[in-house]
């Protein structure tokens, strides 16, 4: 499975940055730029921010790497600190506002945007109306490929917690999507 | 029967695959037997579906220099192509703890005392730079460039925005300055072969401005417009504010390839970010 050959691959890498090996931490950035980019942006909603904060992050790795433990896997960590840098940046920037305000709409008929761009864009808008912790969980579950225990270390959470949040956070964006005319689809 | 919050987290464990065999043979006889379960979990299918359909954001081409220019300033040679040598490495792993902007700032000083005797011998101010124009209360705009790269920041005690642009053989870097008291600016490029051409105030600035090599330096107060141009050969520069000698943060840019590829037409720097 691909996500698992990228955890493995990226440990590896983690270790050998940490031993102080050629060319890692570049490696490191090359495997995880991507991941951590999407993984702020749909945090925050706007790319600008995503890469501020995706910056914040790999250089905290790089200054933090002696705190990384190998036993654990380096994905779990450094999406930590990418989590918590992009509930600060919403916290200090207050542009957030869950489950407050209008609702997404559509300009168009259900039964037209139930596939391709328009629900992407819905679906984003919806996302960003969840509370924070609601909205990193559907972020890991969904576009990272986390496991509820992978979660629930992400966010130093019960599993149970994990679960019942998560699955809070879906009856929310369905309620969020069918508002907009957008679900069921 | 299975009461529905069972049922509920069952069908959420199936569809997450966190589902184990005895499991999911209850659930499965459960939806054989009622069709609004059945609706039930087709819904919640598809918001999986709706959600595994959203694409990915390709990260900007700039957040490799950003990162980069914060954590250790790249070798000439390895600068081209984003990567470093052993010797930074050991660097990091030896130096890990330090505070983040500990690695630039150490460089900056160690870069002010090797230029130190440059700076006595050919501090100067020099000529304008044409085709830099200013325009609007913090807008930025430059003739027949384009706009290769930004950065802009309201850090502690002062507004500045930094636009870079590919010109004839060269490029030019405009930053635009507000400090309600007066700052220490300095911009440095990299890697070391890299040279500052000229540089200009377009508005408010001091005489006290110098450059020499790869580095400018000049202390403002108030409002400023600084239009400087560097060698081709230049890649990533790195601007520093400081006050009563104490960081206030700084804002990198970078020029990628070089070849203006990623490019666009010129154009005022935006406001935020």
């Amino acid at each position: 499975m691909v996500v698992f050959a990228m955890k493995t691959d990226v440990d590896a890498l983690a270790a050998a940055c940490a031993r102080g090996e050629t060319e890692a931490f570049d490696e490191l950035f090359d495997a995880l730029r991507g991941p951590v980019f999407n993984l702020a942006f749909r945090m925050v909603g706007n790319e600008d921010d995503a890469s501020d904060i995706c910056q914040i992050t790999f250089v905290k790795v790089y200054e933090k790497i002696s705190n990384y433990d190998s036993r654990y896997k380096f994905f779990s960590w450094i999406y930590r600190i990418a989590i918590n840098e992009s509930i600060n940046h919403i916290k200090r920037n207050a542009r957030s506002s869950p489950l407050q305000g209008d609702e997404p709409t559509s300009a168009h008929a259900p039964d037209t945007i139930c596939h391709g761009h328009e629900l992407g864009v819905l679906m984003k808008d919806a996302l960003m109306r969840l509370p924070h912790r609601r909205r990193a969980l559907v972020i890991l579950r969904h576009f990272r490929g986390c496991t509820y225990r992978e979660m629930a270390g992400i966010l130093d959470l019960p599993e149970s917690t994990v679960r019942s949040e998560l699955y809070t956070a879906r009856q929310n964006l369905q309620a969020l999507l069918q508002a907009a005319g957008a679900w069921p689809c | 029967m299975l009461d529905q919050e069972t049922f509920v987290g069952l069908v959420h464990r199936e569809l997450d695959g966190e589902l184990t065999g005895d499991d999911r043979e209850l659930l499965h006889r459960v939806l054989a037997q009622d069709p609004d379960r059945r609706e039930f979990r087709e819904r919640l299918q598809r918001l999986h579906k709706a959600l595994e359909n959203v694409p990915d954001v390709k990260p900007p081409m700039s957040l490799r220099g950003k990162v980069m220019a914060a954590v250790v300033s790249p070798r000439p040679r390895e600068a081209a192509r984003g990567g470093r040598d052993i010797t930074d490495i050991k660097r990091m792993v030896a130096h890990r703890g330090l505070p983040r902007l500990a690695y630039p700032l150490a460089a900056g000083f160690l870069g002010l005392a090797v230029l130190a005797v440059w700076w006595l011998g050919t501090s100067s101010t020099g000529p304008a730079h044409e085709p830099a124009t200013a325009s609007g209360t913090m807008g930025l705009s430059l003739d027949g460039g384009r706009l290769l790269d930004e950065a802009s920041s309201s850090l502690i005690g002062l507004t500045a925005r930094a636009g870079l642009y590919r010109t004839a053989g060269e490029f030019t870097l405009l930053l635009e300055i507000d400090a309600p008291e007066t700052v220490e600016v300095a911009i440095t490029c990299a890697p070391s072969d890299c040279a500052v051409r000229e540089f200009s105030w377009l508005e408010g600035g001091t005489d006290g401005a110098r450059f020499a090599a790869g580095r400018i330096t000049a202390t403002v107060t108030g409002r400023a417009i600084l239009n400087t141009s560097f060698s081709a050969s230049s890649r990533l520069w790195t601007i520093d504010f400081k006050s009563n000698g104490v960081s206030r943060g700084s804002l990198f840019l970078t020029a990628e390839s070089g070849t203006g590829e990623r490019g666009k037409p010129a154009r005022g720097v935006s406001d935020g970010r």
